[in-house]
Protein backbone atom coordinates (compact mmCIF):
# COMPACT_ATOMS: atom_id res chain seq x y z
CA UNK A 1 0.00 0.00 0.00
CA UNK A 2 1.52 3.39 -0.65
CA UNK A 3 2.37 5.89 1.90
CA UNK A 4 1.87 9.72 1.75
CA UNK A 5 3.74 12.78 3.34
CA UNK A 6 3.94 16.11 3.22
CA UNK A 7 7.27 17.80 1.02
CA UNK A 8 9.37 19.93 2.86
CA UNK A 9 9.91 23.38 1.79
CA UNK A 10 6.04 23.63 2.27
CA UNK A 11 5.28 26.22 4.91
CA UNK A 12 1.87 25.76 6.34
CA UNK A 13 -0.02 26.92 9.23
CA UNK A 14 -3.84 25.97 10.65
CA UNK A 15 -6.20 28.16 11.95
CA UNK A 16 -9.75 27.20 12.80
CA UNK A 17 -10.52 24.76 10.35
CA UNK A 18 -8.47 25.43 7.92
CA UNK A 19 -4.86 24.96 6.37
CA UNK A 20 -3.06 27.59 4.71
CA UNK A 21 -0.49 26.40 2.81
CA UNK A 22 2.65 27.92 1.16
CA UNK A 23 4.95 26.63 -1.58
CA UNK A 24 8.69 28.15 -0.84
CA UNK A 25 10.57 25.63 -3.19
CA UNK A 26 9.94 27.51 -6.26
CA UNK A 27 10.13 31.17 -5.50
CA UNK A 28 9.19 32.33 -9.50
CA UNK A 29 6.12 30.12 -8.77
CA UNK A 30 2.51 30.98 -7.39
CA UNK A 31 3.57 32.68 -3.56
CA UNK A 32 -0.16 32.92 -2.83
CA UNK A 33 -1.00 30.92 0.02
CA UNK A 34 -3.52 28.40 -0.40
CA UNK A 35 -6.53 27.41 1.89
CA UNK A 36 -7.54 23.37 2.01
CA UNK A 37 -10.64 23.72 4.27
CA UNK A 38 -12.24 20.67 5.89
CA UNK A 39 -11.48 17.25 5.08
CA UNK A 40 -9.09 18.46 2.75
CA UNK A 41 -7.22 20.12 5.78
CA UNK A 42 -7.69 17.11 8.23
CA UNK A 43 -5.99 15.54 5.21
CA UNK A 44 -2.98 17.42 4.47
CA UNK A 45 -2.26 17.13 8.07
CA UNK A 46 -2.64 13.01 8.52
CA UNK A 47 0.05 13.11 5.03
CA UNK A 48 2.89 12.53 7.82
CA UNK A 49 6.64 13.10 6.98
CA UNK A 50 8.85 12.25 4.37
CA UNK A 51 10.62 10.31 7.49
CA UNK A 52 7.30 9.18 8.82
CA UNK A 53 4.68 8.73 5.65
CA UNK A 54 1.30 7.75 6.39
CA UNK A 55 -0.70 4.47 5.19
CA UNK A 56 -2.87 5.23 2.49
CA UNK A 57 -5.58 3.57 4.36
CA UNK A 58 -4.69 4.53 7.64
CA UNK A 59 -5.07 8.51 5.98
CA UNK A 60 -8.72 7.42 4.37
CA UNK A 61 -9.70 6.02 7.96
CA UNK A 62 -8.40 8.96 9.75
CA UNK A 63 -10.57 11.42 8.07
CA UNK A 64 -13.51 9.36 8.02
CA UNK A 65 -13.36 8.99 12.15
CA UNK A 66 -12.66 12.77 12.26
CA UNK A 67 -15.92 13.13 9.94
CA UNK A 68 -17.95 10.59 11.17
CA UNK A 69 -18.43 8.80 8.18
CA UNK A 70 -18.39 5.80 6.34
CA UNK A 71 -14.80 4.55 5.35
CA UNK A 72 -16.57 4.08 1.59
CA UNK A 73 -18.20 7.08 1.49
CA UNK A 74 -15.02 9.34 2.18
CA UNK A 75 -12.58 6.94 0.33
CA UNK A 76 -13.13 7.68 -3.57
CA UNK A 77 -13.15 11.40 -2.75
CA UNK A 78 -10.06 11.48 -0.58
CA UNK A 79 -8.31 9.49 -2.47
CA UNK A 80 -8.89 12.08 -5.82
CA UNK A 81 -7.69 14.57 -3.53
CA UNK A 82 -4.56 12.73 -2.50
CA UNK A 83 -3.73 12.50 -6.77
CA UNK A 84 -4.73 16.08 -6.86
CA UNK A 85 -2.32 17.41 -4.41
CA UNK A 86 0.07 15.22 -5.77
CA UNK A 87 -0.18 16.96 -9.20
CA UNK A 88 0.03 20.35 -7.47
CA UNK A 89 3.66 18.87 -5.88
CA UNK A 90 1.74 19.23 -2.40
CA UNK A 91 2.42 15.85 -1.62
CA UNK A 92 4.49 12.62 -2.30
CA UNK A 93 3.71 9.06 -2.10
CA UNK A 94 5.90 6.66 -1.33
CA UNK A 95 4.89 3.31 -3.61
CA UNK A 96 4.20 -0.08 -1.91
CA UNK B 1 -13.59 17.18 -2.61
CA UNK B 2 -13.31 20.64 -3.82
CA UNK B 3 -12.13 22.87 -0.96
CA UNK B 4 -8.61 23.41 -2.14
CA UNK B 5 -9.02 26.94 -3.42
CA UNK B 6 -6.71 30.53 -3.69
CA UNK B 7 -6.33 33.09 -1.11
CA UNK B 8 -8.13 35.27 -3.85
CA UNK B 9 -11.27 33.97 -2.80
CA UNK B 10 -10.36 33.32 1.04
CA UNK B 11 -8.97 35.98 3.27
CA UNK B 12 -5.70 35.04 4.38
CA UNK B 13 -6.18 35.75 8.65
CA UNK B 14 -3.25 37.71 9.81
CA UNK B 15 -3.16 35.36 12.45
CA UNK B 16 -1.65 32.77 9.48
CA UNK B 17 -0.22 35.76 7.38
CA UNK B 18 2.23 36.49 9.82
CA UNK B 19 4.37 33.41 10.24
CA UNK B 20 3.90 32.42 6.68
CA UNK B 21 5.11 35.60 5.74
CA UNK B 22 8.49 35.59 8.12
CA UNK B 23 8.95 31.78 6.31
CA UNK B 24 8.49 33.65 3.26
CA UNK B 25 11.21 36.22 3.75
CA UNK B 26 13.46 33.71 5.47
CA UNK B 27 13.36 31.58 1.91
CA UNK B 28 13.91 34.45 -0.06
CA UNK B 29 16.93 35.99 1.93
CA UNK B 30 18.58 32.01 1.61
CA UNK B 31 17.71 32.12 -2.01
CA UNK B 32 19.72 35.44 -2.54
CA UNK B 33 21.95 35.05 -0.13
CA UNK B 34 21.38 37.64 1.97
CA UNK B 35 21.89 37.52 5.76
CA UNK B 36 18.53 38.41 7.31
CA UNK B 37 16.81 37.23 10.81
CA UNK B 38 13.61 36.99 11.82
CA UNK B 39 13.08 38.94 15.51
CA UNK B 40 10.47 39.69 17.78
CA UNK B 41 6.74 38.29 17.41
CA UNK B 42 5.86 34.98 17.19
CA UNK B 43 9.51 33.77 18.22
CA UNK B 44 9.02 35.84 21.30
CA UNK B 45 6.26 33.13 22.10
CA UNK B 46 8.30 29.82 20.73
CA UNK B 47 11.33 31.40 23.23
CA UNK B 48 9.02 31.23 25.84
CA UNK B 49 9.49 35.32 26.32
CA UNK B 50 6.11 36.57 25.84
CA UNK B 51 2.50 34.78 25.81
CA UNK B 52 0.01 34.29 22.74
CA UNK B 53 -0.19 37.11 20.79
CA UNK B 54 -1.18 38.18 16.97
CA UNK B 55 1.78 39.75 15.08
CA UNK B 56 0.28 42.01 12.22
CA UNK B 57 4.10 42.02 10.74
CA UNK B 58 6.89 40.32 10.56
CA UNK B 59 9.70 42.22 11.92
CA UNK B 60 12.95 40.89 9.98
CA UNK B 61 16.89 42.37 10.79
CA UNK B 62 18.70 42.58 7.41
CA UNK B 63 22.79 43.09 6.93
CA UNK B 64 22.39 47.02 7.05
CA UNK B 65 25.08 47.33 3.94
CA UNK B 66 22.57 45.29 1.94
CA UNK B 67 19.19 46.64 2.77
CA UNK B 68 18.30 48.40 -0.05
CA UNK B 69 19.10 45.90 -1.82
CA UNK B 70 17.03 43.21 0.00
CA UNK B 71 14.23 45.94 -0.22
CA UNK B 72 14.46 45.81 -3.77
CA UNK B 73 14.59 41.88 -4.09
CA UNK B 74 11.30 41.68 -1.74
CA UNK B 75 9.76 44.56 -4.19
CA UNK B 76 10.40 42.09 -7.17
CA UNK B 77 7.85 39.64 -5.00
CA UNK B 78 5.45 42.22 -4.83
CA UNK B 79 6.17 43.50 -1.01
CA UNK B 80 6.53 47.63 -2.03
CA UNK B 81 6.76 50.58 0.93
CA UNK B 82 3.91 51.03 2.34
CA UNK B 83 3.30 55.23 1.78
CA UNK B 84 3.35 57.18 5.15
CA UNK B 85 3.61 60.80 5.96
CA UNK B 86 7.34 61.73 6.55
CA UNK B 87 8.16 62.32 9.96
CA UNK B 88 11.89 62.60 10.79
CA UNK B 89 12.77 60.81 13.89
CA UNK B 90 15.12 61.51 16.52
CA UNK B 91 16.89 58.42 16.22
CA UNK B 92 18.20 57.24 12.91
CA UNK B 93 16.14 55.80 10.17
CA UNK B 94 16.33 52.22 10.92
CA UNK B 95 13.42 50.40 9.28
CA UNK B 96 10.82 50.08 6.09
CA UNK B 97 7.66 48.44 6.07
CA UNK B 98 6.63 46.32 3.31
CA UNK B 99 3.07 45.71 2.28
CA UNK B 100 1.79 43.50 -0.29
CA UNK B 101 -1.61 44.17 -1.97
CA UNK B 102 -2.93 40.06 -1.51
CA UNK B 103 -1.16 39.76 2.12
CA UNK B 104 -2.59 41.23 4.78
CA UNK B 105 0.17 41.28 7.17
CA UNK B 106 3.56 43.89 6.87
CA UNK B 107 6.74 43.13 6.70
CA UNK B 108 9.24 45.45 8.92
CA UNK B 109 12.81 45.29 7.60
CA UNK B 110 15.13 46.76 9.82
CA UNK B 111 18.85 47.43 9.39
CA UNK B 112 19.50 47.60 13.02
CA UNK B 113 17.29 48.43 16.43
CA UNK B 114 16.73 51.67 18.23
CA UNK B 115 18.40 51.52 21.74
CA UNK B 116 21.62 49.60 20.15
CA UNK B 117 24.10 52.42 19.81
CA UNK B 118 26.70 50.15 18.68
CA UNK B 119 27.94 50.25 15.09
CA UNK B 120 25.35 48.72 13.16
CA UNK B 121 26.89 46.36 11.14
CA UNK B 122 29.03 44.90 14.41
CA UNK B 123 25.92 44.68 16.36
CA UNK B 124 24.40 42.72 13.07
CA UNK B 125 27.35 40.79 12.45
CA UNK B 126 27.26 39.64 16.47
CA UNK B 127 23.65 38.94 16.12
CA UNK B 128 24.42 36.62 12.80
CA UNK B 129 27.58 34.75 14.73
CA UNK B 130 25.18 34.14 17.63
CA UNK B 131 22.20 33.12 15.53
CA UNK B 132 19.78 30.20 16.08
CA UNK B 133 16.98 28.25 13.84
CA UNK B 134 13.51 28.66 15.00
CA UNK B 135 10.30 27.51 13.40
CA UNK B 136 7.36 29.29 11.99
CA UNK B 137 4.84 28.14 9.96
CA UNK B 138 6.49 24.43 10.54
CA UNK B 139 9.50 25.76 8.42
CA UNK B 140 13.07 26.45 9.60
CA UNK B 141 13.76 30.16 9.69
CA UNK B 142 16.98 31.41 11.18
CA UNK B 143 16.33 33.71 14.00
CA UNK B 144 18.74 35.91 16.41
CA UNK B 145 19.36 34.11 19.50
CA UNK B 146 16.95 33.89 22.61
CA UNK B 147 19.06 36.62 24.71
CA UNK B 148 19.24 38.54 21.54
CA UNK B 149 15.36 38.25 20.86
CA UNK B 150 14.88 39.40 24.22
CA UNK B 151 17.26 42.37 24.94
CA UNK B 152 15.38 43.23 21.04
CA UNK B 153 11.67 43.30 22.57
CA UNK B 154 12.94 45.23 25.84
CA UNK B 155 14.94 47.80 23.67
CA UNK B 156 11.09 48.02 21.81
CA UNK B 157 9.14 47.76 24.51
CA UNK B 158 11.15 50.66 26.45
CA UNK B 159 11.76 52.95 23.47
CA UNK B 160 8.26 54.67 23.37
CA UNK B 161 6.08 55.56 26.69
CA UNK B 162 4.98 52.50 28.10
CA UNK B 163 1.11 51.30 28.07
CA UNK B 164 -0.15 48.45 30.28
CA UNK B 165 0.38 45.93 27.87
CA UNK B 166 4.24 47.10 27.39
CA UNK B 167 4.24 46.93 31.24
CA UNK B 168 3.09 43.18 31.04
CA UNK B 169 5.24 42.44 28.21
CA UNK B 170 7.90 43.96 29.94
CA UNK B 171 7.28 41.81 32.89
CA UNK B 172 6.58 38.26 31.28
CA UNK B 173 10.63 39.44 29.16
CA UNK B 174 12.02 39.82 32.05
CA UNK B 175 11.15 36.49 33.78
CA UNK B 176 11.55 35.01 30.84
CA UNK B 177 15.18 35.86 30.54
CA UNK B 178 15.59 35.63 34.26
CA UNK B 179 14.79 31.85 33.93
CA UNK B 180 17.28 30.55 31.48
CA UNK B 181 20.19 32.89 32.92
CA UNK B 182 22.90 30.79 33.31
CA UNK B 183 26.75 31.43 33.01
CA UNK B 184 27.15 31.00 29.47
CA UNK B 185 23.60 33.27 28.66
CA UNK B 186 25.00 36.13 30.96
CA UNK B 187 28.16 36.10 29.13
CA UNK B 188 26.10 36.17 25.88
CA UNK B 189 24.44 39.09 27.50
CA UNK B 190 27.80 40.69 28.62
CA UNK B 191 28.89 40.43 24.95
CA UNK B 192 26.12 42.17 23.40
CA UNK B 193 26.00 44.67 25.92
CA UNK B 194 28.80 45.76 24.92
CA UNK B 195 29.15 45.36 21.29
CA UNK B 196 25.77 46.90 21.25
CA UNK B 197 26.16 49.89 23.87
CA UNK B 198 22.91 49.34 25.55
CA UNK B 199 24.52 49.12 28.76
CA UNK B 200 23.39 52.71 29.83
CA UNK B 201 19.83 52.53 27.90
CA UNK B 202 19.25 49.12 29.52
CA UNK B 203 21.13 49.36 32.82
CA UNK B 204 18.59 48.84 35.26
CA UNK B 205 17.33 45.43 33.32
CA UNK B 206 20.80 44.41 33.23
CA UNK B 207 21.54 44.57 36.84
CA UNK B 208 18.35 42.62 37.66
CA UNK B 209 19.36 40.18 35.00
CA UNK B 210 22.69 39.70 36.52
CA UNK B 211 24.99 41.91 34.48
CA UNK B 212 28.16 43.87 36.24
CA UNK B 213 28.49 47.58 35.03
CA UNK B 214 30.07 49.67 33.76
CA UNK B 215 26.93 51.62 32.56
CA UNK B 216 27.97 54.46 31.51
CA UNK B 217 28.86 53.62 27.35
CA UNK B 218 26.73 56.59 25.80
CA UNK B 219 27.58 60.24 25.33
CA UNK B 220 24.72 63.13 26.76
CA UNK B 221 23.90 63.35 23.24
CA UNK B 222 23.13 59.95 22.79
CA UNK B 223 21.42 59.69 26.01
CA UNK B 224 19.24 62.26 25.39
CA UNK B 225 18.36 61.51 22.21
CA UNK B 226 17.10 57.99 23.77
CA UNK B 227 14.98 59.90 26.61
CA UNK B 228 13.63 62.64 24.40
CA UNK B 229 12.04 59.19 22.08
CA UNK B 230 11.06 57.23 24.92
CA UNK B 231 8.48 60.24 25.70
CA UNK B 232 6.14 59.62 23.02
CA UNK B 233 4.94 63.50 23.24
CA UNK B 234 7.79 65.16 22.54
CA UNK B 235 9.04 62.40 19.97
CA UNK B 236 7.32 63.69 17.09
CA UNK B 237 8.50 67.52 17.80
CA UNK B 238 11.93 66.59 19.02
CA UNK B 239 11.79 64.82 15.78
CA UNK B 240 11.55 67.89 14.01
CA UNK B 241 13.13 69.98 16.01
CA UNK B 242 16.10 67.89 15.67
CA UNK B 243 15.93 67.34 12.31
CA UNK B 244 15.77 71.32 11.49
CA UNK B 245 18.85 71.48 13.89
CA UNK B 246 21.21 69.09 11.83
CA UNK B 247 19.94 70.25 8.24
CA UNK B 248 21.88 72.86 6.36
CA UNK B 249 20.70 76.16 6.24
CA UNK B 250 18.73 76.10 2.93
CA UNK B 251 16.61 73.37 3.92
CA UNK B 252 15.96 74.05 7.41
CA UNK B 253 13.08 76.63 6.19
CA UNK B 254 11.75 74.08 4.09
CA UNK B 255 11.40 71.42 6.86
CA UNK B 256 10.09 74.05 9.06
CA UNK B 257 7.06 74.65 6.94
CA UNK B 258 6.80 71.02 6.04
CA UNK B 259 6.27 70.49 10.46
CA UNK B 260 4.57 73.26 10.46
CA UNK B 261 2.02 73.00 7.49
CA UNK B 262 2.30 69.51 5.94
CA UNK B 263 0.53 69.60 2.94
CA UNK B 264 -3.01 68.15 2.02
CA UNK B 265 -1.57 64.63 0.38
CA UNK B 266 1.04 64.40 3.42
CA UNK B 267 -1.99 64.74 5.93
CA UNK B 268 -3.91 61.90 4.07
CA UNK B 269 -0.70 59.67 4.66
CA UNK B 270 -2.15 59.43 7.92
CA UNK B 271 -4.25 56.37 9.28
CA UNK B 272 -7.88 57.05 8.32
CA UNK B 273 -6.94 60.53 6.76
CA UNK B 274 -7.66 58.95 3.17
CA UNK B 275 -10.75 60.24 2.21
CA UNK B 276 -10.97 63.46 4.68
CA UNK B 277 -12.58 66.21 3.56
CA UNK B 278 -11.64 70.06 4.17
CA UNK B 279 -12.83 70.16 7.30
CA UNK B 280 -10.94 66.90 8.29
CA UNK B 281 -7.49 68.32 7.45
CA UNK B 282 -8.02 71.21 9.19
CA UNK B 283 -9.27 69.66 12.26
CA UNK B 284 -6.05 67.87 11.52
CA UNK B 285 -3.87 70.81 11.12
CA UNK B 286 -4.96 72.08 14.28
CA UNK B 287 -4.54 69.14 16.31
CA UNK B 288 -1.25 68.77 14.91
CA UNK B 289 -0.59 72.17 15.93
CA UNK B 290 -1.83 72.24 19.16
CA UNK B 291 0.05 69.23 20.21
CA UNK B 292 3.32 70.76 19.05
CA UNK B 293 2.80 73.73 21.24
CA UNK B 294 1.98 71.84 23.88
CA UNK B 295 5.56 69.20 24.10
CA UNK B 296 7.42 72.49 22.32
CA UNK B 297 8.98 73.41 25.61
CA UNK B 298 10.08 69.70 26.87
CA UNK B 299 10.86 69.04 23.54
CA UNK B 300 13.35 72.15 23.02
CA UNK B 301 14.64 71.73 26.42
CA UNK B 302 15.50 67.93 26.19
CA UNK B 303 17.04 68.68 22.64
CA UNK B 304 19.32 71.08 24.47
CA UNK B 305 21.19 68.54 26.05
CA UNK B 306 22.15 67.16 22.65
CA UNK B 307 25.37 68.50 21.78
CA UNK B 308 28.20 67.56 19.32
CA UNK B 309 26.43 64.51 17.78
Amino acid sequence: MDKWYRPSGIAFELCEEAVYVLDLRDLQGDLRPRALQGPAAAIWLTLGTVDSPCPELDLVKSVAEEYGMELHEIEGPALDFLRDLESAGLAERMHA
Amino acid sequence: MTQQVDVASVALPVAVATPLAYALVDRIAAEHSVRVLAIKGPLLEKMGLRSQKISSDADILVEPSRMSEFCTILASYGWKDRDVRFAPSILDPHSRTLIHEEWPSDIDVHSYFPGFFGKAGEVFDLLWETRTQGELANVPVLTASRVANGVIALLHVLRNSSTAEDDAQYAELIAGLKQDMDPVQLQSLGRLADVGRIRRVLEKELRELGVDGPFDDLTAGELARWEINRTSAQATTGGWLYAIRMAEWRSKIRLFVRAVYPSNEELRKDPGMAEADRFGLIRSRVKRLARGIRTLPSASASLFKIRGD
